[in-house]
């Protein structure tokens, strides 16, 4: 088993490097949004603070104007010294009562803007944005890996774990199971029809059907996935109302047959877009398996043809295979499949990522970036220990 | 051995390689067609680079303008099978027709002089479009003299129609200025545009007019003594009488742009009206002048005037149509290729050379260095590309040069497994251990030796990615991130999304930018087919 | 009755840019318990007989014409399944070219080398493998190598396991395809020795294909020598060998060093084979014939018995 620990500790070192990256990157915005909100803090404060320094002016001038002496005063005066917004002299001056009207005038005047300057300070040093920027970036760091809660700006949930949450992880995901909803059913179907697809290809190389994979593993490749989407789009739904138009749905877990209505024309272009590339690699497997002595062996021990694929063929392909397809998923769903959600309207992570970058919720973003590559390197790691499994050649040591 | 080769007999060999394997690439199918297509594009691009660099390319992405010569979302020619006829038409060669009327009224012992001055046009066209046109635009110029002693004003501008019918656009008196009054005023009937606001990427943009167009010396002023909201109401009252509703007002069946050339027929289809139009336009003063010479009477009458331009727009255009900025789809197409070049090229050489160079030097050192370099790349390999693309050029603001360096910065390390595995074996040849033996250098043998063998191969493979590339450049601007000064395709796809071009059915809005994105991105794909047979014995064992 | 016999035999790939004729018009019978070697340059067509004789010739290759019966039955007109049931692995079997190959990477060994028994007996899977372990014994491997997966075993061992699967149901014919092609000379020599041992104990009938003439000078009786496609002499190995009477079996012997013997110059064969999608009309060895004459460029030389037992097809020695 210490292959699968070296691969683990592998996936952390990883996982460390790259949301230190995004922590790296995020830097700059980040404290651009709490420093929003520590001036935020600081006019509630000074909004609940107001009274208390009224009556603090108020009896400042008196002192000077003789209204109020300054024995009775005392405690105010020494509790304002005490917060920073009195200096030393000021306070014995004030306590000795030998002040004029002016300069109570100007020391009350001037209350205000010190107490304001305190509390920014304070907010600051609590959001950590008096601290030089590496050390804000390791901060955010450990922020995100340890999903600390943070709130979002604009977007808020739609259904779970309440409606209108502003917690940006939640937010988050809220729309992964759409997402993992989609592509998990797509790429199943896209195992199902690439495999044989592949296999019917690789067994008769150079005839129509093995052309016809060659040309569309070149155009799925060469097109962006969400525009296919929008052809599509514009073909099934707007010219032949053949499936629901994506902008009249709203999409939830609730009604399911919605949810299916809608998913279809989304999973239809996604599988055949993922079969393009998926069935061009697997035929090329295939071809060099067949091409293997071990098959014409098995052939020549008078295996039938059905086993001969069934135990030989499929079994050697079975590593690259799951390797392939799914890895070709994976790279696709981050790397621009993920956009079709956007153009389908699906409410999944890539459409989030649309949502979060229009409304300018920066916290979300954050998130998203964070949770979208942590599923991928899971995703990853997951690929690498059944490769490790499947593979007998692959040192397990 | 008395002879050394000098460096260039080792280029003429070496061109000499190259020359024969290129013509190697050209035997399949496939390689035939990608050199061909890159050929193509390539002359297609220098020629946008020549043309439109770089005062077009702004302009295409920037100017507002284009509504003056263009029609807004009109499909391809090809593609439209009754076209309309466009009309341009304007007052330059057409002789006004002036009219007075003099009314002397004595007031006791005051002799006043009134006059009626009518200067008066008509313009005529034929139209024989087989279909309605796309949208109508008129541009009115009009120069009135000012001052106390004009008394009233009136304009007054029609349409008469082949069957008799007469849509009276402005007939009303207009305020007098004190002064000289000039101004200009733009009509655009129906539409989206009937007021100055475009709705841009989803937010309305004011528009600075400007008149590109020789319709008037004059600039257009968004409220000039004629508000539009009366002409709209002047044409709708004239087109209910023909219509039965006011184009205005509805829903629309036919927009008022295409309603001036519109008849219903009895079974309720709406075609055009074929024949003769007559534009009459008169602009009428009354001019008190009493106690005023001949001379200076001349003077003041002659001041009016009355500059028109009338368009109707036709109904298609070009190959490849026009988007809702009223920009030719084609043009975009063109000025979108240098771009891809630019990234897809700088982007590949770049980032393979780097992971040539990073993989030979950490196949070259089989010590604990070559590992922590493989571990560095892997973290490279493992970053999920486009989130975090996404997340940089919405954090930061990125022109095409700084996005090309974020690539390369996500894509060197690409290249460095196979380059790697590659680069094990050639340090294991002989003559890399006698390069050694003679206490070569490790730069000097790994760019002599390891660097040359393993570049070719990589390249050809790397070629395979542009299409990557370029996709994930096309995404990135369609979630309104990316250089916002470059018109690639993927600027002309996310306009196409945000104007909703695919519930409206403009098809040509998103289908010519994403064929264009598929050819570009096949050739590549089609050539690196090509080539990697013949590189990949060298990866053989 | 022969064994087997191989009767104008032809089997042709239709590739795109042509028909190529890879064996074209082979006649030979092998009798039982007879060791018959091929040899030839490669490309002549050698390993398709071989592939043509259990009907596994790869796509796009076809066996065009000809018979080849086996026991009396015409292999070449059974059904997919009669083969499969009656004559592979059964009848024929095959020493691979190549044996690093021949093991899928991903199964055990054991597992594989099973495989005939369980198909073609009523073994179970025990008695299958206590079978194969005493074959692999007999050979001289240690039984526990079935449990292994093929990348944890050198070359002779997967060689001696190719062989142990081969002799597995005791054919009647094992077809040996350059079985020490990728060997070290050490183990070639024991691989060699293997199988002269087999040959002996077993009364195996063994077609050995190969390139190399020493190896079929050490286990053939009989020898054929093939040349694009065609066998050009054929006859018992002393004879071919000491009195070779075609042009290219001289050539073909004078390229091959000696260790005894008076020290002669290597002579290599000038020019190439040729195109086998277009041969050369009449005799195919004629452009790089050094004895050629008149009639060799225009018709092909017919089969003459030179010598009793040995044939040739010459212009040099047919009677016209």
């Amino acid at each position: 088993m210490r292959w699968l620990v070296i691969k683990i500790i592998n996936f952390v070192i990883v996982l460390a490097a790259v949301t230190l990256i995004v922590a790296i990157i995020f830097t700059g915005p980040m404290s651009t949004f709490y420093k929003s909100q520590a001036l935020q803090t600081v006019q509630m404060e000074m909004r609940a603070q107001s009274h208390q320094l009224t009556v603090a002016q108020n009896t400042i001038i008196g002192i000077a104007k003789g209204t109020v002496s300054p024995q009775d005063a005392a405690d105010l005066i020494n509790k304002l010294y005490q917060q920073g917004l009195l200096t030393k002299e000021e306070r014995d001056k004030l306590l000795s009562g030998k002040v004029t009207v002016d300069e109570a005038q100007k020391i009350a005047t001037a209350l205000p803007k010190r107490l304001r300057a305190i509390l920014t300070q304070q907010e600051f040093h609590a959001y950590g944005l008096d601290k030089p920027w590496y050390e804000r970036s390791l901060k955010y760091f450990w922020d995100l890996l340890s999903f600390k809660s943070l709130n979002s700006t604009v977007l808020t949930t739609r259904y779970w774990p309440t409606q209108g949450s502003h917690n940006a992880i939640d937010i988050v995901l809220e729309r992964v199971p759409f997402s993992v909803l989609l592509f998990t059913t797509s790429s199943t179907l896209t195992v199902l029809i690439a495999v044989p697809l592949a296999l019917w290809a690789a067994r008769r190389p150079g005839s129509w059907i093995d052309n016809t994979v060659v040309a569309w593993s070149i155009f799925s490749v060469s097109m962006p996935w969400w525009w296919l989407a929008m052809v599509f789009i514009a073909f099934f739904t707007v010219k032949y109302h053949i499936f629901p138009q994506p902008w009249n749905v709203n999409v939830n877990f609730h009604d399911i047959k919605t949810l299916v209505d809608a998913a279809a024309l989304p999973v239809f272009t996604v599988t055949i877009l993922s079969i393009g590339d998926s069935a061009f690699r697997l035929r090329n497997i295939f071809l060099d398996i067949f091409n293997e002595d071990f098959v014409t062996v098995a052939r020549a021990k008078g295996l039938p043809e059905n086993m001969v694929l069934r135990k030989h063929v499929m079994r050697a392909a079975a590593p690259p295979l799951v390797t392939i397809v799914l890895f070709a998923i994976v790279l696709s769903v981050f790397s621009g499949a993920i956009i079709t959600e956007l153009v389908f309207n699906w409410p999944g992570l890539g459409r989030l990522y649309w949502e979060a970058i229009y409304a300018g919720d920066i916290p979300v973003v954050l998130e998203l970036t964070y949770i979208t590559t942590l599923l991928y390197l899971i995703l990853r790691l997951t690929l690498d220990i059944l490769y490790t499994l499947l593979d007998p050649r692959i040192k397990r040591a | 051995m008395a002879v050394r080769s000098t460096a260039w007999m080792r280029f003429r060999l070496r061109l000499e390689e190259w020359k024969e394997s290129f013509l190697l690439t050209l035997r399949p199918w496939a390689g035939k067609i990608g050199w061909a297509l890159l050929v193509i594009q390539l002359v297609l691009a220098l020629y946008a680079l020549a043309a439109y660099y770089p005062q077009g390319m702004k302009h295409y992405q920037a100017g507002f303008d284009w509504f003056y010569k263009y029609p807004v979302h009109v499909p391809p020619c090809w593609a439209v099978k009754k076209k309309a006829q466009a009309v341009r038409l304007s007052l330059q060669n057409v002789k006004p027709v002036v009219k007075t009327k003099t009314m002397n009224i004595s007031y006791g012992n005051i002799r006043y002089v009134f006059k009626y001055y009518t200067i008066s046009y008509n313009k005529s066209f034929i139209y024989k479009g087989d279909a309605l046109p796309s949208d109508s635009a008129m541009l009115l110029g009009l120069t009135m003299p000012g001052g106390k002693k004009i008394l009233q004003a009136k304009i007054h501008i029609d349409l008469l129609r082949p069957d008799g019918t007469d849509f009276v656009f402005l007939d009303q008196t207009i305020p007098v200025s004190q002064y000289g009054n000039k101004s200009v005023i733009e009509i655009r009937i129906g539409g989206a545009t009937f007021n100055k606001t475009l709705i841009v990427h989803g937010r309305p943009v004011q528009v600075p007019v400007k008149m590109p167009y020789p319709i008037s010396k004059y600039p257009i002023v968004a409220t000039g003594p004629l508000s539009l909201g009366q002409i709209a109401q002047t044409l709708g009252k004239s087109m209910e009488k023909v219509f039965g509703t006011n184009p205005f007002k509805t829903d629309r069946p036919v927009p008022a742009g295409q309603a001036l050339f519109a008849e219903v027929t009895p079974n309720g289809t709406v075609v055009p009206l074929k024949g003769k139009y007559t534009f009459r336009l008169s602009l009428m003063y009354l001019i008190n002048e009493t106690g005023m010479t001949p001379a200076q009477a001349r003077e003041i009458e002659s001041r009016g005037s009355l500059n028109f331009y009338f368009i109707a727009y036709p109904n298609c255009y070009g190959l490849a149509g026009t988007d809702t900025l009223a920009r030719p789809v084609g043009l975009g197409l063109l000025l979108g290729l240098p771009y891809a070049f630019l990234l897809g090229f700088l982007v590949t050489f770049t980032s393979t050379f780097i992971g040539a160079i990073y993989g030979s030097f950490a196949g070259y050192w089989k010590d604990i260095r070559g590992e922590i370099m493989m571990r560095i790349a892997d973290i490279f390999l493992s970053l999920p590309f486009l989130p975090i693309l996404i997340v940089i050029s919405y954090v930061y603001k990125v022109t095409m040069l700084s996005l090309s360096g974020l690539m390369i910065l996500l894509f060197w390390a690409g290249p460095v497994i196979v380059v790697r595995s590659m680069a094990l074996q050639i340090s294991e040849q002989v003559y890399v251990e006698a390069a050694k033996a003679v206490g070569a250098k490790t730069s000097r043998i790994v760019f002599r030796h390891v660097f040359p063998q393993v570049f070719p191969y990589t390249l050809a493979i790397a070629v395979l990615s542009i299409p990557g590339i370029i996709v994930a450049e096309a995404s990135l601007s369609l979630l309104g991130l990316g250089d916002p000064t470059a018109p690639t395709w993927g600027k002309l796809l996310q306009l196409a999304y945000d104007e909703h071009a695919v519930q409206n059915g403009w098809w040509w809005m998103y289908i010519f930018p994403g064929l264009a994105l598929v050819v570009f991105s096949a050739t590549f794909l089609l050539i690196g087919r090509a080539v990697e047979p013949l590189v990949a014995p060298k990866l053989q064992r | 009755m022969p064994l087997l016999e191989v009767t104008d035999l032809r089997t042709y790939y239709y590739t795109l840019r042509g028909v190529v004729r890879a064996v074209d018009g082979v006649s030979f019978t092998l009798d039982r318990g007879e060791t018959l070697g091929i040899a030839g340059e490669s490309g002549c067509g050698k390993s398709t007989l071989a592939w043509s004789i259990l009907r596994l010739v790869p796509p796009p290759g076809r066996i065009v014409g000809g018979s080849i019966k086996i026991d009396g039955m015409d292999i070449t007109k059974m059904s997919e399944a009669e083969l499969r049931r009656k004559v592979r692995w059964r009848k024929v079997s095959m020493i691979f070219q190549g044996a690093m190959n021949a093991f899928n990477p991903v199964l055990k060994v054991g597992d594989q080398v099973i495989e005939p028994l369980l198909l073609h007996t009523d073994m179970t899977r025990e008695e299958a493998w206590a079978k194969a372990e005493e074959m692999v014994q007999h050979v001289g491997l240690p039984p526990e190598i079935l449990e292994r997966y093929p990348h944890e075993l050198s070359g002779g061992q997967k060689q001696r396991l190719v062989i142990a699967m081969a002799i597995l149901l005791e054919p009647d014919i094992v077809i040996a395809d350059e079985p020490t092609t990728a060997l070290d000379v050490v183990i070639q020599a024991q691989i060699l020795n293997l199988m002269k041992r087999l040959y002996r104990e077993k009364k195996m009938s063994i077609i050995l294909i190969t390139h190399d003439l020493s190896v079929i000078a050490e286990l053939a009786e009989k020898t054929a020598i093939m040349y694009a496609g065609k066998i050009v002499e054929y006859g018992p190995s002393d004879a071919v060998f000491e009195n070779p009477l075609h042009p290219y079996t001289q050539a073909l012997l004078k390229a091959v060093p000696r260790l005894r013997g008076p020290k002669e110059r290597l002579i290599y064969i000038p020019g190439s084979p040729p195109d086998l999608r277009n041969p050369p009309r009449g005799c195919r060895f004629y452009p790089r014939c050094e004895k050629r004459f008149e009639p060799c460029d225009r018709e092909e030389p017919p089969m003459v018995e030179a010598e009793k037992g040995h044939f040739v097809a010459c212009w040099l020695y047919a009677r016209r």
